[in-house]
């Protein structure tokens, strides 16, 4: 079974990789929720060419492996004579991979907003930009957190695989654990549970704010 | 003085025609009932005052201001800063509460300060009879109630026109009054307004003309007692005897 008392003692290295899991999604996690809403932003011009490139960069990076897209700009770009060491290539990648499934969260909740409601804003006089920032987005907040959150949680699960990259974060430094003590399972509910821990966060993050956006409805 | 110009208006979307040849003016203080069957454009020609809907040919002119069907979108909000309306379905913002909703204007658009607006704004609602409510949001109010906090969201702009688009259809029965009620105020009070209504009596009671269209014309422009005791054409006396009770 499980030795238990090996767990604890990996677990303080474990705990420090960890730390790296984490800066590299909170960083990618906010270069993807920006990126993902100027996308999602963009789609929605009625300008037609922006709409198309946005429309372009959702296919291409949604329709295509995260992994090849992180070997591409780890090996590839570099080629190109634009070096990234491999903890900036890991964020950017996964930054902008995710940004694509963000900007269809976004774009859907924008558009889950009655149109009466930026009519009725408009009518008022407010501006186009305006009318997104004070009427539109802050009602497409509650349709957009479930999904959203659910994206966030697959971006820190993805996050792994940029071991493959060597940057030390949590899976690298697990596998490094097994390769030297043939300890997988161990070493794997060690990790299992730390990844747990991390979504878990996220998951009671969202329950918080659901109830702080509860205002619609009648009390 | 005049406030809503109509010159040789149309609008089309895309090959279908819904305005054709509008022209009528609209001076100041007066109420206008627009009437006619469903499909009239009725609701089109209310949202071209505001330009919701662009109009694709002739000239339009509010409170002085022309607007071209090309006109951009810098003028489209000057436009509307004028223009009050409301809506059949409210359309309250229900992320803001009743106050908030009647601030957003002045304070977003006027750049009013937050303290001042917050006055003026609780004084409207008492206008409408809506003080104790102030703070609940869209949700947790009736449909009367959400209907006369979206009149006094539009008076708050201090506009120099009131639409009203079917603004008692989505109302039960019991709350039609409530809102009729707060009209009529604002028509005494002096306020120009159109009124696109299916309440024939109301029609009769505050407008000081009627405007009966069909099919997208205008087929009749007249005082309110002389229209509804007696219609110069066909049409309007085929539409009186189906929308009035005998």
């Amino acid at each position: 079974m499980v030795n238990w008392h090996f767990v604890a003692h990996i677990m303080p290295r474990l705990l420090q990789a960890c730390g790296v899991t984490l800066e590299i999604s909170m960083a990618a996690l906010v270069m993807a929720t920006c990126l993902g809403l100027c996308i999602a932003l963009a789609r929605l011009s009625s300008v037609r060419a922006i709409s198309l490139l946005a429309w372009g960069y959702v296919w291409i990076l949604r329709g295509t492996p995260l992994l090849l897209q992180l070997f591409a700009v780890y090996y590839a770009v570099p080629q190109s004579g634009f070096r990234l060491d491999p903890w900036s290539a890991g964020i950017l990648t996964l930054g902008l991979n995710s940004a694509a499934y963000f900007s269809e969260i976004f774009r859907a909740a924008i558009q889950s907003v009655p149109s009466g409601q930026a009519e009725a804003a408009a009518a008022v006089g407010l501006a186009p930009f305006q009318i997104m920032r004070r009427i539109v987005l802050p009602q497409a907040l509650k349709p957009a957190l479930p999904p959203y959150v659910g994206q966030a949680i697959t971006l820190i699960k993805n996050s792994s695989l940029v071991s493959v990259i060597a940057v030390p974060d949590l899976m690298l430094t697990a596998q490094s654990i097994y390769s030297v003590t043939f300890k997988v399972t161990e070493v794997m509910v060690a990790t299992g549970i730390l990844y747990l821990a991390i979504t878990t966060v996220l998951q009671i993050a969202q329950a918080w704010i659901e109830r702080r956006l509860s205002y619609y409805t009648v009390r | 003085m005049t406030v809503v110009s109509f010159q040789n208006v149309s609008k089309s979307f895309g090959e279908r025609q819904v305005l054709t040849d509008i022209t009528f003016d609209v001076p100041k203080g007066e109420v206008v009932s627009l009437i006619g069957p469903s499909g009239a454009g009725k609701s089109t020609l209310l949202r071209c005052v505001n330009q919701l809907d662009r109009h694709t040919a002739g000239s339009i002119s509010v409170a002085g201001q022309s607007i071209s069907p090309s006109c951009r979108q810098r003028d489209l909000i000057q436009l509307r800063q004028h223009v009050g309306m409301v809506f059949q379905s409210f359309n309250l913002w229900p992320h803001l509460s009743a106050i908030g909703n009647v601030m957003e204007g002045p304070v977003t658009v006027l750049g009013t300060p937050r303290a001042q607006a917050r006055e003026q704004a609780a004084a409207l609602l008492e206008q409408v009879g809506l003080s104790a409510h102030a703070s609940k949001y869209p949700g947790q109010l009736s449909g009367g109630q959400q209907q006369r906090v979206a009149i006094a969201r539009a008076l708050a702009m201090q506009p120099k026109v009131m639409l009203f688009d079917e603004a008692t259809s989505a109302l039960d029965p019991e709350m039609v009054q409530e809102v009729l009620g707060v009209m009529e105020k604002l028509a005494e009070s002096g306020m120009t307004m159109l009124v696109v209504t299916h309440e024939m009596a109301f029609a009769r009671r505050i407008g000081h003309r009627v405007i009966f269209m069909v099919d997208g014309q205008i087929v009749e422009d007249e005082r309110p007692e002389t229209f509804f005791s007696a219609p110069a054409t066909e049409r309007g006396r085929t539409f009186l005897s189906r929308a009035l009770p005998t």
